[in-house]
């Protein structure tokens, strides 16, 4: 090949990505008992698209995998075959499998095939054994039983012929090959080629070597080429070849021993209805490629609503989501139009799901999808629904980030100046500068919103880990997500899955119980799991709710002294509980690969901690527990409140400020005439004094000329002493770490408007520097 | 090629080594890679930084990046500390990190070449002798080479987090 396929490879791996997701997505959310025809769809379109783009790219062991889940999906979405609950738990397996060849490519390494060929042998046993329940053999289940739906194929152009037989899918093409001098010139050449197609399929030759196409004496530019060179001599030959192999694989047979010029590959037959699904790769190869595929091959069928599937960064439609769109979808017109009854069928977390994609995911992607709503029937060109998304390096955005932070700064730095000047003699400039104080924070929300992702992007993996983990523990689980939509940094949203599944694996594991148990206790056999996120100030807030057995106080104290922490019976019931996040704490009597190792939940809360976020938990005994985290809402940008120490000004992030005070001297009260604490409504606070933390030298040293300010984090309260309070305002927080080295108590710097830095007090180690 | 009539002195060893930054603490020259050098700029107000050594004299907003200032007269123990429109700050980049070092003055750029070179002797010194790469004879003049990476990077300039903390 000519051109160099593997700048396109970074486009596959990412919409082949985001198909499996959609795929697996769709899925687990199907009713079995009665599929819906547009989700089939999707799933069939999804499956479609990454073999044909994997056909392209030449990563056959996709191909493969996908062919024959493709095949089987077929004909599930045509009513062929019933969907039974195994054929779902194969079907993910086989996601599974791609999802690793997938990673394999993206490393550029080959993947183990034994597990593709046992999916693949699953598959087929699946297709043979389910998809003749009455009379027809898997061969003849091939052709499409019109009957069962008669307006499926209505109006469209697509015969019903060329839908694939049995778990091949066989095409005809016509290979028009004038071989160079060089060529004739070897002796067996030709042979080798002709064994070299044999090995993909039938090789036929038609009489004397004419295309079919002239035989019917039909004009074309093959013709008159043809002539033209039957003219000058030169020798011409014509193969049918009839094998399952993508016309790449036989481009490539070409590519060794001729000039792409010199050979013109024609499938003869349509590939298949939906081949738009791969058009996203494939239009762009074609579009470059000097091989000529077949004009009446795949690409009049291209379907601009299909393209939703294919500019992967907006998720599918679901069904509910389209509906309105239905008629745009022309070849597989639902055969009624989806009810209220209907969406009720797609489990509990599918339509907030809908609704996240409709309201707010990305409302330029459902305006556009509804946009490029066809005329039932064919539309010939390119999706419409490229434009709307744009894949853009992390790093140029990070960049942009950047210098909007610098912009910000020397935005505050201007403001600053111009205070000082006469603001009737330069109202101009006043009003000047009030207008790009006012753009400068637009321009920055702007900015910072494009690194916001849904959290959905993290909650839609857990359906699946629900379901393979209850399906292990043979437990019945039930997993509702709510607040999809809550967008939270991408940098935190890569950060937050990992914790956050073994939050769920942990519910699932040791919170929810057995069927058997939750009946005796009075409680619905299917035990739920709740993820909830939400905006709560400055914070995200998940929670991981399962209304399980709850955690036991006694068995987490008993644990914890045999493990030789430091516990009493007197520790708050919170306090027992951040116990399981210590190292090398596990309450799970049986270590399974599930959990119980006590490696994780530490892990876990440092992960947490890391983000700059805060786990804390609540339970009930027999009522169940929620885990909740707070997190920040973007790692680059902090609500801080500036303090002021000697000469030098502190940022104290303002979700850890509680409130303010300026002591009366009876409040402050002594431990054997050290120890300070202050006494704030009947709570005892010690009293950490900046100055002595920091060995700074300030003229403030009796608390009562000072400012004290609440701080809390971790649940744990102090009252920090500092010189004044100095204003609110938003900082762009800096590392410290870059140039330097982590300073206690010291989470990182910011630049002031001034120019000059300031530092970012670390709050949870200031409190455990006060202890 | 053009100088091999210039004399037989400068035959042997001839070949320049580098071009070395030469900085004045006290009465000492030092010279460090001129590479390694970002830029040469006055000294700013710095933000202190608590629990720290006295010679790190804080941090300091270079263009949005925070740059740690060590004062290398402090360091060392050479010099009047005083901070005046005088005072000099190098900025230098030690593989990806960026360090700025306050000293007494900057003085040239100097070629070296491996005849000028001379070998470090044993010796007592504020700086561990394996910091210094060798000395440079210049006429009466002798330069002290320091391998200013090496010096930043290691746990006595306390710049980075040791190793063992982790």
């Amino acid at each position: 090949m000519s051109i160099d396929m593997s700048q396109f490879y970074q486009v596959f791996f990412e919409e082949s990505a985001e198909h499996l997701a959609e795929m697996e997505r769709l899925l687990l959310a199907i009713d079995i008992g009665c599929p819906d025809i547009e989700e089939m769809n999707a799933i069939f379109r999804a499956a479609h698209s990454i073999k044909g783009g994997s056909g392209t790219f030449g990563f056959t062991d996709m191909t493969e995998v996908t062919h024959v889940l493709e095949s089987l999906l077929d004909r599930l979405r045509k009513g062929e075959m019933p969907l039974g609950a195994d054929m779902i738990d194969v079907f993910l397996e086989a996601i599974d499998v791609l999802k690793d060849q997938l990673s394999a490519h993206v490393q550029g390494i080959i993947g183990e095939t034994a597990a593709a060929k046992e999916v693949c042998v699953k598959l087929q046993h699946l297709a043979l054994n389910e998809g003749s329940p009455g009379t027809e053999s898997a061969e003849d289940a091939a052709l499409p039983t019109e009957g069962r739906l008669p307006p499926e194929d209505d109006g469209t152009p697509v015969s019903s012929t060329d839908k694939e037989g049995g778990m091949q899918a066989l095409h005809d093409y016509e290979i028009l090959f004038q071989p160079g001098k060089a060529f004739r010139k070897r002796p067996g050449a030709m042979e080798a080629l002709i064994a070299e197609l044999a090995s993909l399929g039938e090789v036929a030759f038609p009489d004397d070597g004419l295309p079919e196409e002239q035989r019917k004496s039909k004009k074309g530019e093959q013709d008159k080429k043809r002539k033209k060179n039957k003219k000058e001599g030169v020798l011409q030959k014509c193969f049918q070849v009839r094998t399952a192999a993508a016309t790449e694989e036989l481009e490539e047979i070409f590519d060794l021993i001729a000039s792409p010029d010199e050979v013109t590959i024609t499938a003869r037959v349509q590939e298949k209805d939906l081949d738009s699904g791969s058009s996203g790769f494939t239009a762009l190869v074609a579009g470059s490629a000097p091989f000529t595929h077949g004009s009446e091959s795949s690409f009049t069928s291209t379907a601009p609503v299909d393209g939703s599937a294919d500019y992967g960064f907006f998720v599918d439609l679901p069904p509910q989501a389209s509906s309105e769109d239905g008629d745009g979808f022309g070849f597989f017109e639902p055969l009624t139009p989806p009810t209220e009854s209907e969406k009720e069928d797609f489990g509990f977390f599918e339509p907030v799901g809908a609704e996240r994609q409709k309201s707010s995911e990305l409302p330029p992607s459902s305006i556009s999808a509804a946009g490029s709503v066809k005329p039932k029937g064919r539309a010939v060109g390119t999706a419409p629904l490229g434009d709307t998304s744009i894949r853009v390096s992390i790093e140029r955005v990070d960049q942009l980030i950047n210098l909007v932070g610098e912009l910000v700064i020397t935005q505050a730095m201007l403001a600053q100046i111009a205070n000082g000047v006469d603001p009737v003699l330069h109202e101009a400039l006043n009003r000047g500068m009030a207008q790009l104080e006012r753009n400068t924070r637009d321009l920055q929300e702007s900015v910072m919103s494009i690194r916001m992702l849904p959290i959905s992007f993290v909650f839609s993996r857990f359906p699946r880990v629900v379901r393979d983990l209850a399906n292990k523990l043979n437990k019945q689980v039930e997993l509702v997500t709510i607040g999809e939509a809550t967008e939270l940094d991408k940098g935190l949203i890569e950060k937050i899955a990992d914790p956050l599944t073994h939050l769920v694996r942990n519910s699932l594991d040791h919170g929810i119980e057995l069927p058997e148990v939750r009946t005796a206790t009075g409680k619905p056999a299917q035990g739920t799991i709740t993820l909830s996120a939400s905006h709560q100030g400055g914070n995200i807030v998940i929670e991981v709710t399962d209304d399980g057995a709850g955690l036991n106080r006694e068995r987490i104290l008993n644990k914890a002294a045999e493990r030789g922490f430091n516990v009493s019976e007197a520790m708050s019931d919170g306090d027992v509980w951040m116990l399981i996040f210590e190292p090398g704490f596990s309450t799970a009597e049986v270590v399974t690969d599930v959990s119980g190792r006590g490696v994780g939940m530490d892990v876990v809360k440092r992960n947490i901690t890391e983000m700059g976020g805060v786990v804390t938990i609540s339970s009930t005994a027999g009522r169940g527990s929620t885990i909740t985290i707070r997190l920040p809402l973007t790692l680059a940008i902090l609500d801080g409140m500036s303090v002021s120490l000697g000469d030098s000004l502190y940022v104290i992030p303002l979700n850890m400020i509680v409130e303010t005070l300026q002591p009366r001297p009876e409040d402050i009260k002594t431990v054997t005439g050290q120890g300070h604490m202050v006494e704030v409504r009947g709570e005892y606070l010690p009293i950490i004094a900046l100055h002595s933390v920091f060995d700074m030298v300030t003229a403030v040293t009796d608390p009562c000329q000072g400012v004290l300010v609440l701080i809390e984090a971790e649940g744990k309260k102090a009252a920090l002493f500092v010189d004044a309070l100095v204003g609110q305002q938003q900082v762009v927080i800096k590392s410290l770490e870059t140039n330097f080295r982590k300073v206690a108590g010291i989470s990182g710097a910011t630049i002031m408007g001034d120019g000059t830095v300031a530092l970012i007090l670390d709050v949870s180690t200031l409190i455990k520097i006060g202890q | 090629m053009s100088g091999n009539m210039t004399g037989t002195a400068e035959r042997i060893g001839d070949a320049a080594i580098g071009e070395f930054l030469t900085f004045v603490l006290g009465t000492e020259e030092y010279g460090i890679e001129i590479l390694k050098v970002q830029e040469i700029r006055g000294y700013d107000a710095v933000t202190r930084i608590a629990n720290t050594p006295e010679f790190i004299k804080g941090v300091l907003n270079l263009r949005g990046t925070i740059v740690p200032i060590v004062d290398l007269r402090i360091r060392f123990g050479l010099g009047k500390v005083e901070y005046n429109e005088f005072t000099v700050v190098i900025i230098i980049n030690l593989s990806g990190r960026t360090v700025g070092i306050v000293v007494d003055g900057v003085s040239d750029v100097i070629t070296l070449l491996a005849s000028q070179i001379r070998g470090v002797p044993d010796l007592v010194s504020n700086i561990d002798t394996k910091y210094i790469t060798g000395l440079g004879a210049i006429d009466s003049r002798m330069l002290i080479l320091v391998d200013i990476e090496r010096l930043m990077n290691s746990n006595e300039m306390a710049l980075i987090d040791a190793i063992e903390d982790q």
